[in-house]
């Protein structure tokens, strides 16, 4: 196990390379560079010669790649043109409200979507099944946007329940540990939009999972020996229809980081996957490069940890 | 034994979401005891009071970076003009008055003295003097400054000179094409530019005379200095001293920490959530009313709610405007005041003048009567707006109040200009004219252009008027085919090449936000970046050379009687010429919670006077 991990990590290494090597030509494919959208009559084009060769933008392209993977390998990501801030403190920054979004959403959707999932397998074309196959599918099709306001308009303005907007109370001067409950209450409403959508999908996958095992032998010979109902399902055929939920949510590593660009962005959550979208707009290319490079080793990592976590779950696989 | 198996399920999942409900109410409970903010003394007097507070709503996340000198974000500077003053201030119209200092035109206007009062202190108790000006205007003139306006003070005596000698040497470093290499290094370049800025330095254009007052010397007289200086944010030298990497300068503690001379101090920027700023106690006009101000930042679609809920106590102030669709909603509030007015930027449809069909100039002016501006602006703006005419918004001075043509919406009178001019429609309602004499109907001799104009987030009433401009064209046979495109894409097509022809474009929209200066240097010239139309002697003859003597005419008198007439001949020019349809110049609208009081409601905004607010 412990070669196989190291032997990956090894492989990780030029397929990050190859990774900034594409998303740095692409983000120079874009048309337009930070200072285009300026539009002040009173930037001349010698003012914007120089505000382009300070920020390094008059070098060749090689030169400006060779310039930022120098940077990288002190660990320096560069500051950005756009936020105004080094790139590494911009990550930083909003690593905290993005993670704590994804994390309540994941814990929520799960919490939802495995009993749902499992009840409604069980229960196949029953009305329950119909009922909840059209909630996960309008949970699926709504878009975000429109059950972000309408939350926001429902929950917060009308009963105020839960704060519209932000990650805490503007002037509650509280140093982070001591902030939680505030990010909580803050944050819930967007968890919970994003768990709608997230819930609605895995909610399908639990099911049809579930479906495919527990038509298989084993749990007949189970009920054939008496169990009860109980422990056919929860003990035998729920494990084995989470190994591939495990690949699913090994995927979802990533995005806890990456976060719900539009929730992040109707519910004013400074995160992430907003700063990407910003950046990418702006043209902000240390931005962008930083943000792709963070996202791309967690991606890296989720996949390694559902292997590993793989053969841990189930014993028939093996890595040597 | 079904019933107790189906039982225990349905048992898990009621559990589940109950937990759910839970811990929404749960959280529910603690959010009416959000807005307690915590104690932070208040005035000595009348012991435990409560600090007022005023929170202003953004809709979009400021950059954190305070320093007005080097932001480029309209967000950051609402902030930062609570926190900075400038030497002089602007009258509702549009005259200058004395703020922090004095001022006096001198040497026939080829100096300009400010006299700097008494008292004033930056937020760390240093007080203000004529050093910390003349480092002001320094850091914008270093060689590595990163911020926009260092050509703005071109002017001054020697400037010129210094920055094309600085554009030199940047050309040697970056030479224009790629294919040459650079013939100095990074090194050299530092070095060279250091010593051409302290040559021109000692060239004595900005003269300290003594700890109040200093000179401005310029080459030649320029009508806006006072915009330019006097209305510029003072730094502290010290703190701009403190700057080491100039080209850095954003993310520099005296950007990120900012210490001014306004009314509020600087408390704290979360990043993306709210800047909290609280009130200085001896700013030079007193000690403001309001003791803290909060810039929250909100979604636009939702500030409707948020200000009936009284989460946000103002919105449309500074850059931050309100959707005018939802300002119906706001007048059914009982707690809530408002107002509006005009501003200093107008939307225009512009014309790429490299297309021969587009030289013609009947069929710009046919566009014009063909296009129902006042329609836009009675269904777009729901009539929170006015058409133009000229290249500036109607506040403005320079704008001409007579003798230009109003091209009032007549759809008749732009067909019968096209028939004359021989535009004629083909079989398929297509006008078109036989430009090369070869006979036949060629695909570039029709009036058949794409409009462009940026999509997005980007400006939702510009995006809703492309249609209506569509119908209203095809209604006297001129086709347009519509193109949303990114923002960035979109100016990065349109931008100017100085002595290239334009292929990207024919047709586009756009805005602009002007100052209160309305000098027009930068959007009309041959080499301007911005001059999307191509603007220019091939294209438009012996207009385009009056209309650059009187921009230049415009700027060498102080005189704003003199300066009247010149644009009052140059906004002609452009409305006879039309390389712009004028549309609409759109008003501010202003909504405030009644608890706020005594809020500034003239062209000059909210936040002019933030340290007169007082709260109930």
């Amino acid at each position: 196990m412990g070669t196989y991990v190291a032997r990956r990590l090894v492989q990780a290494i030029p397929i990050l390379l190859g990774i900034t090597v594409i998303t740095f030509g692409l983000a120079k494919l874009m048309p337009g560079d930070p200072f285009t959208t300026l539009l002040n009559p009173h930037v001349t084009a010698a003012d914007l010669a120089r505000m382009r060769q300070v920020h390094g933008l008059l070098d060749p392209l090689p030169i400006q790649y060779w310039n930022w993977l120098k940077a990288i390998l002190t660990g320096n990501l560069g500051v950005s043109i756009s936020f105004q801030e080094p790139v590494a403190e911009l990550i930083r920054e909003r690593v905290g409200p993005t993670f704590t979004l994804s994390f309540m959403s994941l814990l929520m959707t799960l919490v939802v979507s495995v009993p749902v999932g499992v009840y409604v397998a069980v229960r196949q074309y029953s009305l329950v099944d119909y009922a909840l196959s059209i909630v996960t599918f309008m949970g699926i099709a709504m878009p975000t946007f429109f059950l972000g306001l309408l939350a926001i308009m429902l929950i917060s303005i009308k009963l105020g329940w839960l704060p519209p907007s932000g990650v805490v109370t503007p002037g509650l001067h509280a140093p982070f540990p001591w902030n939680y409950g505030d990010v909580v209450k803050h944050l819930f409403l967007p968890a919970l939009v994003l768990t709608f959508g997230s819930a609605a999908g895995l909610v399908r996958y639990v099911r049809s999972s579930m479906l495919e095992v527990i038509r298989q032998d084993f749990v007949r010979t189970g009920r054939a020996k008496g169990l009860d109902e109980r422990s056919v399902l929860y003990r035998h055929a729920l494990r084995n229809a989470l190994i591939p939920v495990i690949t699913i949510l090994g995927l979802q590593v990533p995005y806890l980081f990456s976060g719900g660009i539009i929730t992040e962005y109707v519910f004013v959550v400074p995160g992430i996957g907003l700063a990407l979208y910003q950046g990418i707009l702006a043209r902000d290319y240390p931005v962008v490069m930083g943000i792709t490079l963070f996202l791309s080793v967690l991606v890296v990592i989720g996949n390694l940890l559902a292997d590993v976590l793989y053969a841990l779950v189930d014993p028939r696989i093996r890595y040597d | 034994m079904v019933g107790l198996r189906r039982g225990g399920r349905r048992g898990a999942v009621l559990v589940v979401l109950l937990a759910v409900l839970l811990l929404a109410s749960a959280c529910g409970g603690g959010a009416t005891t959000g807005q307690a903010p915590s104690g932070s003394e208040a005035g000595s007097e009348a012991a435990p009071a409560q600090p007022t507070q005023v929170t202003i709503a953004q809709t979009t996340a400021p950059s954190g970076d305070f320093n007005p000198l080097v932001s480029t974000s309209a967000y950051d500077s609402d902030v930062s003009s609570l926190i900075f003053d400038s030497l002089l201030r602007y009258k509702p119209d549009l005259s200058f008055e004395p703020n922090m200092a004095d001022y006096a035109i001198e040497d026939n206007g080829l100096t300009l003295t400010f006299t700097i009062h008494d008292g004033i202190k930056f937020h760390d108790g240093n007080p203000l003097t004529a050093n910390d000006v003349a480092a002001t205007f320094y850091f914008i003139m270093d060689p590595n400054y990163p911020g926009p306006a260092q050509s703005n003070l071109a002017t001054l005596k020697g400037a010129q000179d210094y920055l094309d000698k600085l554009g030199e040497l940047r050309a040697k470093l970056h030479p224009a094409d790629s294919e040459t290499p650079p013939s100095i290094t990074q090194e050299q370049f530092d070095e060279q530019a250091k010593q051409l800025f302290d040559q021109w330095k000692q060239g004595g254009a900005i003269e300290v005379v003594d700890d109040k007052t200093i000179k401005f010397h310029f080459d030649s007289v320029y009508a806006p200095a006072l915009q330019t200086f006097g209305g510029t944010a003072i730094l502290e030298a010290s703190q701009l001293a403190s700057i080491t990497d100039v080209a850095n300068a954003a993310t520099a503690q005296a950007s990120t920490h900012p210490i001014g001379t306004g009314p509020y101090k600087f408390v704290q920027y979360v990043t993306g959530q709210y800047t909290e700023l609280e009130a200085n106690p001896d700013y030079f006009r007193g000690k403001p009313k309001v003791d803290r101000i909060i810039f929250k930042v909100v979604n636009q679609d939702a500030m409707v709610g948020l200000m009936q809920s009284g989460d946000v106590d103002a919105v449309g102030v500074g850059s931050s405007q309100i959707n005018p669709e939802d300002q119906p909603l706001f007048d059914q509030m009982s707690n809530v005041y408002s107002w509006e007015v005009p501003q200093f930027g107008y939307q225009f449809m512009f014309f790429n003048l490299d297309d021969p069909r587009l030289q013609d100039k009947t069929v710009r002016q046919a566009m014009a009567y063909a296009i129902d501006r006042q329609g836009i602006v009675d269904q777009l703006l729901q009539g929170h707006g006015q058409v133009i005419n000229a290249p500036w918004a109607p506040p403005q001075w320079a704008y001409p109040k007579s003798g230009i043509n109003e091209y009032p919406y007549d759809p008749d009178k732009a067909k019968q200009m096209l028939d004359q001019a021989g535009w004629k429609p083909d079989a398929d309602g297509v006008r078109w004219k036989d430009l090369n004499g070869n006979g036949k109907e060629d695909a570039n001799e029709k009036l058949s252009f794409t409009l462009k104009y940026p999509g997005g987030t980007s400006n939702p009433v510009r995006q809703k008027s492309a249609p209506l401009i569509q119908a209203n064209l095809q209604a006297v046979g001129i086709q347009i085919q519509l193109q949303a495109e990114d923002f960035n894409q979109y100016i990065s097509e349109i931008t100017h090449v100085p002595g290239k022809k334009n292929t990207s474009f024919d047709m586009g929209l756009l805005g602009w936000s002007l100052t209160v200066d309305p000098d027009l240097t930068g959007l009309f010239g041959e080499s301007d970046p911005y001059n999307f139309t191509d603007w220019s002697h091939a294209t438009v003859g012996d207009d385009y050379d009056r209309s650059i003597q009187l921009i230049q005419e415009g700027l060498q008198t102080f005189d704003q009687n003199e300066r009247q007439q010149i644009y009052q001949e140059l906004g002609k020019i452009f409305n006879e010429d039309l390389p712009y349809v004028f549309l609409y110049s759109q008003t501010n609208i202003t909504d405030f919670n009644k608890r706020v009081q005594n809020v500034n409601q003239d062209i000059r905004g909210a936040l002019f006077n933030a340290y007169e607010w007082t709260v109930q």
